[in-house]
């Protein structure tokens, strides 16, 4: 038997959708927009919300940087003039005044006029600068008469002269009598006396090359 | 065939699906790894914003720094010379030899060290010889060293200059040790300076104002960095080190010997220590009136003896170590009284606006006696007349007798207003069991009775009538 179905093609039973198929495009539409979706909000949400802070903070970032770079002339400007200040320091600090050592030395010569304990006088004075060991200062002294306690007395006072606190070290009291007729009394101690004064810079100590690596240690057996 | 079509379609569906949603995933995945990206961009830029807000909150004290460093060093460098005032500086040496006598013989400039680099500080030494008494030289270093340009003396010598032998400077009558002439040369150091700024200048805005701000640290810090100084106090009396101060057994000196001249100085050194002791006790604020013009007058007196042969006897001194005590031991202290006693009143004596204890005591102790003799008007006039320097605080401790003076006072002076009432007594009425009486310019009082608000009959006696006025008991006697 024929079987001839009269009906319109889509109102035909055989040609209709499947629920089946339905529910798969469904579910297949739902899924597909809830991942889309996802990606919009990642990608267009967060990651520009990302970008729009990062942009903000560059503009922040810049103005700034512009603050940040007069703050770095500046500290370039102070360490500058930071490094002339302590160079003309150094030159100021170097200096001794030896206008104010003549006198503290024509002081204890004079010894204010007390010549029991003490008489002397010098044939010149010489000083010699060097700035790493310091001022040298020579001069040829006597001491009136030959009572040994005198010249004794001569060193014990330059020990305690004003001066005497910048001194690295002095001549040993020696001497070598002197005899002048021509004089009352004739005879003096002649010496030889030497004045080492401190550096008036002092350089700070070299850093110490670090050890060598120490050989390694025999293994025991 | 329609089942497979259906699993077809259903495998496509399927597919697509899984396809778009694996690609969405995937771009899920790119974007938070942008999103990563990005953030670690921003928390590296906003570490950067820290930094840079963490320099711009030091910028005004970075600021202050540099106004004050900038401003000093316009200042410091001007203590070293530029290559111009080194023409300046030389011009200035010239001065300064007219200011001291040195006769100088010679300024020669010592080869410039070469540097291969620009140096910012270039020192240059000039090597300077004359001839000059030690006094000289010393004034001449002096004036270089206190030169407001920096210069220092690196070396020098001072060969003593007269001898035939070449050593110490004799001393003779013709040429003192003061004039002796010695043989100087010295190494003057000064610098130039390169004032090119490294870098470029950092421009500060609303400069003036903040200059102006941060003045006294400007001027603190200018302080800090002053050149030291010294000033040269002179001979004073002192003998010249490189002269040889013994005697010369061949050269006949006129005048005293050397034990006549030591002993005329011990002489005039222990007349000034007495003048002096003298001085210093008038001036001590126990001193009375009394005894301060005693011993000012003995004090004015003894110097006028004393400078009467200063003149010629200070030129009996030849010694020069004696000549040194005469002018620190004779001249500064005569020269140092006759300035104290030309001040009219010391600063101690000033600020003790106070009668002094000893004065006090012997104020008390007369009024004491004044009044016990009746001099009232005398004792009422010693104190009146000190008042002012009574004031004493109550934590001095002459408070105790200032109280005994004003105790005195209050007295003498009620009893001379209660010698000045007038109190006409015309009788007594003694009654031995109970109240006596008395008639008083024609009106009667018995014993008790206020005659007016600050007078009260005491005690009626035969002879006498006690009375309280003011709070003082006081007798009228018939």
């Amino acid at each position: 038997m024929i079987r001839i179905n009269l009906l319109p093609a889509d109102l035909r039973r055989g040609n209709r959708v499947p629920t089946i198929v339905l529910a798969a495009a469904f579910v297949a539409a739902l899924a597909v927009s809830g991942t889309v979706g996802w990606f919009g909000l990642v990608y267009f949400g967060d990651l520009g919300n990302a970008e729009e802070q990062l942009v903000e903070v560059e503009a922040k970032l810049a103005e700034k940087s512009k603050k940040a770079a007069y703050h770095d002339q500046l500290d370039a400007n102070k360490k500058d003039y930071a490094l002339r200040v302590q160079t003309i320091q150094d030159i100021s600090k170097s200096r001794r005044v030896w206008s104010r050592f003549l006198d503290e030395l024509i002081d204890l010569a004079n010894n204010n006029g007390d010549t029991d304990r003490h008489l002397a006088w010098f044939d010149g004075v010489t000083m010699k600068n060097d700035p790493k060991k310091g001022a040298l200062v020579q001069m040829p002294a006597s001491v009136q008469d030959s009572d040994k306690s005198r010249l004794a007395n001569f060193h014990d006072d330059i020990e305690a002269a004003p001066f005497a606190k910048d001194l690295s070290s002095k001549s040993d009291p020696v001497y070598k009598i002197d005899k002048d007729k021509v004089r009352v009394p004739e005879s003096s101690m002649a010496f030889r006396l030497e004045l080492q004064f401190k550096p008036t810079i002092v350089e700070a100590p070299k850093a110490k090359p670090k050890p060598a690596n120490p050989p390694a240690a025999p293994a025991g057996k | 065939m329609a089942n497979w079509t259906q699993k077809k379609l259903l495998a496509v569906i399927g597919g697509s699906a899984v396809g778009i949603c694996l690609l969405a995933a995937g771009g899920v995945y790119y974007a938070q790894g942008l999103i990563e990206e990005v953030e670690a961009n921003v928390k590296q830029k906003r570490e950067g914003i820290t930094a840079a807000e963490a320099k711009i909150a030091k910028i005004p004290a970075l600021q202050k720094d540099v106004i004050i460093l900038r401003e000093n060093l316009d200042e410091y460098v001007r203590i070293l010379p530029d290559t111009r005032e080194l023409t300046n500086f030389v011009r200035q040496l010239n001065q300064f030899e007219r200011q001291s006598g040195i006769n100088g013989t010679g300024l020669q400039m010592k080869p410039r060290r070469e540097s291969k680099t620009a140096e910012r500080f270039v020192p240059i030494e000039y090597t300077y010889e004359g001839s000059a008494t030690i006094w000289q030289a010393l004034k001449f270093m002096n004036l270089v060293e206190n030169y407001r340009r920096f210069v220092s003396i690196n070396e020098f010598s001072i060969t003593a200059g007269g001898g035939a032998t070449g050593g110490a400077a004799d001393r003779n009558e013709e040429v003192g040790d003061r004039e002796a002439v010695h043989q100087v040369r010295f190494t003057l150091q000064t610098y130039t300076y390169n004032g090119k700024v490294e870098g470029k200048e950092a421009p500060i805005p609303d400069y003036q104002s903040l200059k102006e701000v941060y003045a006294e640290d400007i001027w603190k810090s200018r302080v800090a960095i002053g050149v030291e100084g010294y000033e040269h106090k002179g001979p004073q009396g002192r003998r010249d080190i490189l002269v040889d101060p013994r005697e010369r057994g061949d050269v006949h000196l006129e005048g005293p010997s050397r034990a006549q001249q030591r002993e005329l100085l011990d002489r005039y050194v222990t007349t000034v220590t007495k003048l002096r002791e003298m001085l210093q006790r008038a001036r001590k604020s126990d001193t009375t009136l009394f005894e301060v013009y005693s011993l000012e007058k003995g004090v004015r007196e003894g110097l006028e003896k004393v400078t009467g042969d200063f003149e010629s006897d200070s030129n009996r001194i030849s010694y020069a170590p004696y000549r040194l005590r005469w002018a620190q031991d004779v001249a500064k202290p005569i020269e140092d009284l006759r300035a104290q006693l030309n001040e009219p009143v010391t600063p101690q004596r000033e600020t003790d606006m106070f009668l002094p204890m000893k004065e006090l005591q012997q104020l008390v102790a007369d009024m004491d006696a004044d009044c016990k003799s009746g001099q009232l008007e005398q004792a009422k006039t010693r104190y009146e007349a000190v008042a002012t320097r009574l004031a004493v605080p109550a934590s001095d401790a002459r408070h105790g007798l200032v109280v005994q003076a004003k105790s005195w006072h209050v007295k003498a002076a009620t009893a001379l207003d209660f010698k000045a009432l007038d109190l006409k007594i015309q009788g007594v009425v003694v009654n031995r069991g109970g109240r006596s009486g008395v008639l008083l310019n024609g009106e009667t009082y018995e014993e008790g009775d206020y005659i007016s608000d600050d007078l009260l009959v005491k005690m009626v006696e035969e002879e006498q009538v006690w009375f309280v006025f003011r709070g003082l008991t006081l007798v009228r006697t018939m």
